[in-house]
C-alpha cells in the first residue's frame, strides 16, 4: 500500500515538473516587437 | 542639504548614498543602520567633500528616528520592508518636524499612513511616501503622459525586475507579501479586489529587457493614482521578474500560503536568493535589468488615444535616482507641502525626467509599428 502511493506520488510529481518544465519551454518563444521605443523629448 | 540615510546599508541604501555624495547641494550626510562595522566601512569610502556621520538606528524605532533626525535637513528613507519600517520613519520625522522621502512600496501601508497626514500638516512636515521606481518613476511618467490628455480613462503600469538586478531581500519579501494578499485594482470605475497573480499577461518592455510575463497585484500606484484621477474607469498594477522560474517561485509560495509572516517571507528570500544561479540557468534567457512601463489611455479632441512610457536600466539606478531627486526637492525647501504626499503630488514630473536625462537616462515612448514577424 505504502508502495503504491509512494509511486503515485512520484507519478504526479513527475507530471507536475514535466507541465512546468513544458511551460518554461513553450513560453520561451516571445512575440514579436509591440513597436518601436524611441526616446521621449523633453 | 544634510540629509540622513535611513537603512545605508542595504542595497537601495548604499546606492542613494553614493549619489548623494556626487551632489554639489549636499554638504553633510548621515548614515543610519543596524550594523556598525558596515556603516563604518561606508563611512570611510565615501569621506571626501562630504562630511559623514553614522548613527546605529532601528528603522522601525519611531523614537530613534526622530532623535537621530533632529539637525538634518531631509531623512531619506531607503529601509524596507515597507511595512515594518515605513509607519515609525514618518511618526520619527513628524515628531522632529524634518522633511522626509521614502521608498513605501507596499499597498496597504500607503492607505494606512494617510492617518498621520493631519498631523503632517499640523507639524508643517512635508513628507513624500514612495519616491523609488515603482511607486515614485511609474506615478510621475503616469503624470507626464497624462498632460498630453483631455480626459483620462485608463491607466496600466507594469514593472519588470530581475533577481540578479540588485532585487533587495526586502523587495523580494515585499513581492511575497503583496502576491500573498488580494490585488486592487479599479475596473469600470469601481474599486475591485482579487486574488494577486491570476493569469500571465505579456509586457513589451524598452530593451534589453523586452516581453517579460506579468500578474496582477496590489501596489500604491493604485491608491494614489485613483486619489488624483478620481474619475478614472480603470487602473491595474502589474509586476513579473525576468527569470520566469523565479516568479513561479513567489507565485507557488504565495498560493500555497507558505509565506504569511515576515520571518517566513524572510526565510523564502534566502532561500531564493540561494538558488538565484539555478532559477537564472532555467529557460527562457532572462535579462538582468528592471524596466517599467505605463500605459495611459484617454482622449484628445474626442478622438481615443494611448500613451506608453517606458524606462529600463538597473534596478538600483532608477531607485536612486528618483529617491536623491526627490530628497534634493525637499532638503532644499524647492518643494514644501506639508502632509503625506504621493510622488506625483509632491514632486514635478518634467524635472524629474530633467535629472534622469542629466544622468544619461532615457524614458522611452512606445510607437505601434508593423514588423515583419506580426505578419504571419
Amino acid at each position: 500500500m505504502i508502495g503504491r502511493v509512494s509511486r503515485l506520488a512520484a507519478i504526479g510529481l513527475g507530471v507536475a515538473l514535466g507541465a512546468w518544465w513544458g511551460r518554461l519551454l513553450a513560453h520561451s518563444k516571445v512575440p514579436p516587437p509591440e513597436g518601436r521605443w524611441r526616446e521621449l523629448k523633453l | 542639504v544634510k540629509a540622513l540615510v535611513v537603512g545605508a546599508t542595504g542595497i537601495q541604501g548604499r546606492r542613494a548614498t553614493a549619489e548623494l555624495t556626487r551632489s554639489e547641494a549636499v554638504d553633510k550626510l548621515v548614515l543610519a543602520g543596524r550594523d556598525g562595522d558596515r556603516l563604518s566601512e561606508m563611512a570611510d569610502l565615501l569621506r571626501g567633500r562630504v562630511e559623514i556621520g553614522t548613527i546605529l538606528l532601528d528603522a522601525s524605532d519611531a523614537a530613534q528616528v526622530a532623535e537621530a533626525s533632529a539637525q538634518v535637513d531631509v531623512i531619506v528613507s531607503c529601509a524596507g520592508p515597507a511595512h515594518l519600517t515605513e509607519p515609525a520613519c514618518i511618526k520619527g520625522a513628524l515628531a522632529a518636524g524634518t522633511p522626509c522621502v521614502t521608498l513605501g512600496d507596499d499597498h496597504s501601508t500607503t492607505q494606512s499612513i494617510a492617518a498621520l497626514n493631519e498631523s503632517a500638516v499640523d507639524s508643517k512636515t512635508t513628507v513624500v511616501s514612495g519616491c523609488g521606481l515603482t511607486p515614485g518613476l511609474t506615478n510621475l511618467l503616469a503624470v507626464y503622459a497624462a498632460r498630453e490628455l483631455e480626459e483620462i480613462i485608463e491607466i496600466q503600469i507594469a514593472v519588470a525586475c530581475s533577481l540578479r538586478d540588485h532585487l533587495g531581500s526586502a523587495m523580494v519579501r515585499n513581492l511575497l507579501r503583496a502576491f500573498s494578499d488580494d490585488a486592487r485594482y479599479v475596473s469600470e470605475w469601481r474599486d475591485l479586489s482579487s486574488r494577486a497573480g491570476g493569469l500571465p499577461e505579456l509586457a513589451y518592455f524598452p530593451e534589453p529587457v523586452g516581453w517579460v510575463e506579468t500578474f496582477n497585484c496590489s501596489h500604491p500606484e493604485v491608491v494614489t493614482l485613483r486619489r488624483r484621477f478620481p474619475d478614472i474607469r480603470s487602473l491595474r498594477y502589474r509586476t513579473g521578474l525576468t527569470e520566469r522560474a523565479g516568479m513561479d517561485a513567489i507565485r507557488g509560495l504565495a498560493a500555497l500560503r507558505l509565506a504569511p509572516s515576515d520571518a517566513a517571507r524572510r526565510v523564502w528570500a534566502r532561500v531564493l536568493r540561494a538558488i538565484e544561479p539555478a532559477i537564472s540557468s532555467l529557460p527562457p534567457r532572462s535579462p538582468q535589468w528592471t524596466g517599467a512601463r505605463v500605459d495611459v489611455r484617454g482622449r484628445v479632441d474626442g478622438r481615443a488615444t494611448t500613451i506608453t512610457l517606458g524606462i529600463a536600466d538597473h534596478l538600483s539606478n532608477l531607485v536612486s535616482a528618483t529617491v536623491v531627486h526627490a530628497a534634493l526637492e525637499l532638503g532644499s525647501r524647492r518643494v514644501e507641502r506639508p502632509g503625506i504626499n504621493a510622488p506625483e503630488d509632491a514632486l514635478d514630473s518634467a524635472a524629474l525626467l530633467s535629472f534622469f536625462y542629466g544622468r544619461g537616462m532615457r524614458v522611452g515612448r512606445l510607437t505601434p509599428e508593423l514588423f515583419e514577424g506580426s505578419r504571419a
